[in-house]
């Protein structure tokens, strides 16, 4: 009995580690206000049946982050733009996201906390001023007086992971921001064209067009994710159940798969079994023969998962390959099996040192996956070269000539008489 | 009148055949030994040639064969036409450094050099 108890322990614990989720399951949802937990209530089920512990607090309790560097939540859910007493500072929320947990943030057309303001901008962000809203007088709900209820369908298009090929529009009332050029943020929803961001006063701002961004996230290099939404009312029930003429309007799907991806349920990379084989060599060294020498064949493989629904699956996409040594001495791409495995047959360069191998994939919305090996190249032994090349021959005849050249030249000198002058 | 001799005589002298006669005359006063001299650096010069040729229409695979053997015809070269310098009577050696002790040290340089030759031949 006792034995069948821990076997079964074991047994939940393996499955456990089979179907965990990678960043965890323990989320903090920060609110302005208790009754935006009512209001948003269709949001949060989202989180429900996936195995998340949830925890709401309102923007007044006082939470903690982390306690001696230990974090006590792997996801935070900050939907309180506006409150200034907030208890978590932005600072701990940066050291939340250096430690590679997740954060989705939403804001309003109201006014913004400098909390809300600093953690975006440390994530690349930048929010317009307070009571500044997006407008589009060409794309809102016309049902609706309001031309700040805007209709947005500038998806992201080169990372379909995150919003899974999502087409129908949403609606979105809120604030727009603008992201800095950086290859780790994403301009997940945009304006159209023709929306711009006017403050309440009435006055425009700079900030138009395609440049509008609605919501943007960032896929930091730790794999930690940050999504910034400028409008908070787009996750709330009457968003999710409203209707544009016929059409259901897209709120619902995409604050799923925006939510689910910043929590990392996918479009995570890890890879495992990496091997350098040698194949052929040029060198006959009998000393260490296991060590790489210069020009010799190998064969690299490594085997690249994602995690998609809980599980590793073998990832099926495109691995860069670069031998580095200061620069990369060899630049090259390999394609993946269905098994997920790379590999492929290299000549490695004429240079001996010591090498990095470096795999990486850098996918839009997939995680960073940087997987490096550090191996010396030597060069041949000085009983490794060829001897004896018929193609020499003539060079060693020449000096072998040398030789016979000055020993008969001495000869002829040391025995040579001066013939008598005639005079 | 003698000077205006010498004005011709310097015309003539600058012609291609008085020039290799006046050439031959001189070098004839040579000594013997010089003269063998010579004809070893003119071997050593030409086996250089034919190096350097063989190296330019083969390519330069095992090029620390070709730089050993290469830099052995130079080297020789070098080491005789030091050889030549000293005990040449013209240069006047002969007070500090006997014939003997010019042909010593040749000897010994050339060791030096062919064993170094040897070495990076491969």
């Amino acid at each position: 009995m006792k034995s069948f108890i821990i076997s079964l322990i074991i047994a939940c614990i393996l499955v456990s580690n089979v179907f965990g989720a990678v960043g965890g399951k323990r989320v903090l949802i920060i609110v302005d206000d208790l009754s935006m937990v009512k209001s948003h209530s269709q949001f949060f089920s989202t989180l429900e049946g996936k195995g998340y512990k949830i925890e709401y607090h309102s923007a007044g309790d006082k939470v903690e982050l982390e306690k001696y560097g230990d974090f006590f939540y792997d996801h935070l859910i900050l939907f309180a733009p506006t409150s200034d007493s907030l208890s978590i500072t932005s600072s701990d929320v940066l050291k939340f996201i250096d430690g590679g947990n997740n954060v989705f943030i939403a804001a309003s057309n109201g006014v913004i906390s400098d909390t809300v303001r600093d953690i975006a901008t440390e994530c690349g962000i930048e929010i317009e001023d307070d009571k500044t809203s997006v407008f589009d007088h060409f794309n809102y709900d016309k049902q609706q007086s309001e031309q700040n209820l805007i209709v947005a369908d500038q998806y992201i298009q080169d990372a379909p992971i995150i919003l899974q090929g999502l087409q129908t529009p949403v609606l979105f009332k809120g604030v727009g921001h603008s992201i800095r050029q950086n290859p780790l943020n994403y301009a997940v929803l945009t304006g159209s064209s023709t929306a711009y961001s006017r403050k309440a006063s009435g006055v425009a701002t700079k900030l138009m067009g395609k440049k509008v961004g609605l919501v943007s996230s960032l896929q930091a290099r730790n794999n930690a994710r940050v999504t910034f939404a400028g409008s908070i009312d787009m996750f709330s029930n009457k968003f999710f159940t409203s209707k544009l003429g016929k059409d259901t309007v897209g709120n619902r799907e995409f604050a799923e798969s925006l939510l689910s991806w910043t929590l990392q349920e996918r479009g995570i990379l890890r890879s495992s079994n990496l091997s350098i084989k040698k194949i052929s060599t040029e060198s006959n060294s009998t000393v260490a023969p296991e060590i790489l020498t210069i020009k010799d064949e190998i064969e690299y493989s490594i085997t690249v998962e994602e995690f998609v629904k809980d599980q590793w699956v073998p990832y099926v996409g495109q691995l860069e390959l670069e031998i580095i040594m200061l620069d990369p001495y060899i630049r090259t791409f390999i394609k993946g099996n269905k098994d997920g495995e790379y590999k492929s047959i290299i000549k490695l360069p004429d240079v001996y040192g010591v090498f990095t191998f470096e795999a990486t994939i850098q996918k839009p919305g997939y995680g960073n996956l940087d997987t490096f090996v550090r191996q010396p190249i030597r060069p041949f032994r000085h009983d490794s070269y060829e001897r004896f090349i018929p193609s020499a021959f003539p060079y060693y005849a020449a000096c072998f000539s040398m030789i016979v050249g000055v020993f008969v030249f001495s000869i002829v000198f040391l025995f040579h008489q001066e013939p008598k002058k005639a005079l | 009148m003698s000077s205006t001799t010498a004005t011709k005589n310097r015309g003539d002298n600058l012609t291609l055949s008085s020039i290799i006669s006046s050439f031959s005359d001189s070098y004839s006063k040579t000594p013997q030994k010089l003269k063998i001299i010579d004809l070893f650096l003119i071997y050593t010069f030409l086996t250089g040639v034919f190096v350097f040729g063989y190296c330019c229409l083969v390519g330069t695979f095992p090029f620390n064969s070709f730089l050993a053997s290469f830099i052995s015809c130079v080297g020789c070269f070098i080491l005789t036409v030091c050889l030549r310098i000293q005990i040449n009577p013209i240069n006047n050696f002969g007070k500090t450094i006997s014939v003997e002790r010019a042909f010593a040290d040749y000897l010994f340089c050339n060791l030096i050099l062919h064993l170094v030759v040897f070495n990076f031949l491969g």
